[in-house]
């Protein structure tokens, strides 16, 4: 029984929103209220999420915790990051995101310590295109020629050499050719790809053949 | 020979060290390559906005954080710069949490200096930020029946809804009273929840350059009217505008960068290739 | 160079996480839990002020939906998978809801954006480039079709043309990914020179 309601519910509610989506009727019932009743169970659903709002500070407790607990290596830097969790979180819930005190160390500290992280990959994707991209049969030889053309059409320099002007309107022209015709096509069979296996998931979780967002018995 | 074999194997440090130093010469001195603006992606967001009357509402939505900022941010600049110019009036909202704070705080300090320039940037008549509403797809569907409820009638500074006037405008989100979405997109949540829930809606993308390659496949189909292309798409949109910024400036740099990578690739195979071959003559 | 507090934070904090390029060390680990922390009380405190309270206000009190309540206990739920085993699978409840509610979803409007694209793909079949553009995406599916003709060494040939047009999607995609990293390290280098020491770009 502690899956079987549970399957049960996922089956009323799914049916329940396929009435609302699908059919004219229940999409357009409105409540006294004059609001839509898809519209009500959508700000429900949000509104659900809102009891679990503490779900990721009290994650961190329970890792950082344990780490502490067990003198893991770099404890200090858990309890570092549980006493910066706790005095961010308190500062932003009794004043507001936009005070001037919580805003300080959001973009003195977060902002450019994220920008950064991501920035790091500028210099490991040199590293990999220069360690993996080899030319080792006609894939790769395509995949490397299309990136050409594409870095020369991205950049200025591109155009120093072969301007839009030229044959074929140079890197540029065939730059924007790729990503229109061969890029979206490859990509359009990708993406499909990908919905009729997000579908084949669906019906198995419909069916009730996958389980697994269950939990362990 | 021995010395080209060698290039198959550069510490990764010393490569670190090629980008970082090379990269920082056309930085501080750049020397303005040409630059065209693309027809195809750039051109027609850009001409959306001149079509626009002043006074029109459009909305953009900041999906994006730090990590991508350095692209995106540039991008917001130069077409809420643009919008500014024309008298269109914006209206920001985010899918990400993070967006909501950047975008906000981007727009705050970029109204002031176009105050000071003599252009009308005032929130509350020109621009407002509602910023981020959690829910998703389903919450911001329904903000299209009602904007003021779905988005909890208050903007980032909870200022409540009934306090600025443009919104007084905007109680519903049609294709009536919005003239187009623009969506500065990170990844997701993003576009999809627009072409999938605002499908009669004319949608924009200011799109990092890794997406570039994705979203082109919804150019063609039409769920997506224009796109800016990341740093580029920023200096293209600058250009336009004829306020070259950051944008433009990072060019060079740009340029730099890619060529230093090409020449990477080209070593690599060079010294794969020989060594292959060499291996081969031994073997 | 810049005497704002907050600037010097930044470019700390900037440099700090560069020296990870270097070697991992205690600054880039400090950086790094900073991050993280940062991060989850951002989450917390966006969906307090921007969401829970409006909410309350607009749908709770205003229009007296009181029912609301039920669904933020379910939410509540989710806090049992921190509860003993035997307690835990009441946050199944929860997961079940959300789970159902995107189910109806799947099965009613995912597909719409999809339809769009395949009809986009036989469009205007008379210009020359529709045409191509409608043979590569059939030569890409092609490469897909792991149970139909596998055998046959004219469609091994010619699924590997559709694997050609994969490869061409995967270089512009690698293409435009280098100028995207190489974009986001320009923004933290004109940060860093321009920002902090105060060198005019």
């Amino acid at each position: 029984m502690r899956k079987e309601v549970p399957f049960i519910i996922s089956l009323i509610f799914a049916a329940f929103r396929f009435a609302l989506e699908a059919f004219d009727g229940p999409y357009n019932y409105t409540l006294v209220s004059g609001d839509k009743l898809l519209n009500a169970m959508s700000w429900a659903m949000t509104f659900m999420s809102c009891g679990a709002l503490f779900l990721g500070v009290l994650n961190l407790f329970r890792i950082h915790g344990n780490n502490i607990r067990r003198r893991r290596p770099h404890w200090q830097l858990s309890v570092y990051l549980l006493v910066v969790l706790v005095f961010q979180s308190l500062l932003g819930l009794f004043t507001h995101h936009t005070h001037p005190a919580y805003a300080w160390s959001y973009q003195g500290i977060y902002v450019p310590i994220d920008s950064t992280m991501f920035s790091l990959l500028a210099f490991y994707i040199a590293s990999a295109a220069y360690r993996a991209f080899r030319v080792r049969n006609s894939d790769a030889a395509v995949m490397l020629a299309a990136a050409f053309f594409l870095m020369m059409g991205n950049v200025p320099i591109g155009e120093l050499i072969w301007g839009p002007n030229g044959p074929l309107g140079g890197f540029t022209g065939i730059k924007d050719w790729i990503l229109r015709v061969p890029n979206a096509a490859g990509n359009r069979a990708i993406n499909l790809g990908i919905f009729l296996g997000i579908m084949a998931t669906q019906s198995r979780i419909l069916l009730g053949i996958e389980r697994r967002h269950l939990g362990q018995e | 020979m021995k010395f080209l074999e060698r290039f198959d194997q550069i510490n990764p440090q010393i490569i670190y060290l090629i980008m970082a130093v090379f990269l920082i010469f056309p930085v501080l001195k750049p020397i303005g390559l040409p630059l065209s603006i693309n027809q195809q992606l750039t051109r027609p967001v850009y001409d959306w906005i001149e079509s626009l009357n002043p006074g029109d509402i459009v909305i953009f939505d900041a999906a994006y954080g730090g990590g991508s900022s350095s692209e995106l941010e540039p991008q917001l600049k130069a077409w809420f710069t643009h919008c500014m110019m024309r008298g269109v009036k914006v209206v920001g909202l985010a899918q990400w949490e993070s967006g909501s704070q950047l975008a906000y705080n981007a727009l705050k300090s970029l109204s002031q200096e176009l105050e000071a320039q003599g252009i009308s940037a005032e929130y509350g008549i020109d621009w407002v930020m509602p910023g981020y509403k959690a829910g998703g797809g389903p919450t911001w569907r329904s903000m299209q029946d009602d904007f003021w409820t779905a988005c909890g009638n208050v903007d980032v500074e909870g200022n409540h809804f009934s306090e600025l006037p443009l919104l007084q405008n905007l109680r519903q989100w049609t294709p009536q009273t919005v003239k187009g979405i623009i969506c500065f997109s990170a990844g997701s949540p993003g576009i999809p929840t627009f072409t999938q829930y605002f499908p009669d809606h004319n949608l924009y993308v200011g799109d990092v350059a890794v997406q570039v390659a994705g979203t082109s496949n919804l150019l063609r189909s039409g769920q997506v009217k224009g796109i800016i292309p990341g740093l580029r798409g920023a200096a293209e949109y600058e250009k336009l505008i004829e306020r070259p910024g950051l944008g433009v400036k990072l060019m060079d740099a740009q340029s730099m960068g890619h060529l230093i990578i090409i020449i990477l690739v080209v070593l690599g195979n060079i010294g794969y290739r020989l060594k292959l071959r060499n291996t081969r003559k031994r073997a | 160079m810049s005497t704002n507090p907050q600037t010097w934070v930044a470019a700390l904090c900037t440099l700090a996480v560069y020296s990870y390029l270097y070697k991992e060390n205690i600054f880039f680990r400090i950086a790094e839990h900073t991050m993280i922390a940062l991060a989850v009380a951002h989450s917390l405190v966006t969906g307090w002020h921007n969401t829970f309270i409006p909410y309350i206000e607009t749908h709770v009190k205003t229009k007296g939906w009181w029912w609301f309540w039920i669904f933020f206990a379910f939410g509540v739920l989710y806090y049992a998978r921190f509860l003993p085993a035997r307690y835990a699978w009441i946050t199944r409840y929860p997961v079940s809801i959300s789970v159902g509610w995107a189910l109806g979803y799947y099965f009613s409007l995912f597909p719409r954006q999809y339809a769009v694209q395949i009809a986009d793909s036989v469009r205007d079949l008379g210009q020359f480039e529709n045409i191509l553009f409608f043979l590569m995406f059939v030569l890409s599916m092609m490469y897909f079709f792991l149970t139909v003709g596998g055998n046959s060494k004219t469609f091994q040939q010619i699924s590997k043309v559709g694997r050609w047009i994969l490869m061409i999607n995967f270089g512009a995609a690698f293409g435009n990914t280098v100028s995207g990293r190489i974009s986001l390290f320009l923004g933290r280098l004109s940060f860093l020179l321009s920002d902090w020491l105060g060198i005019s770009l």
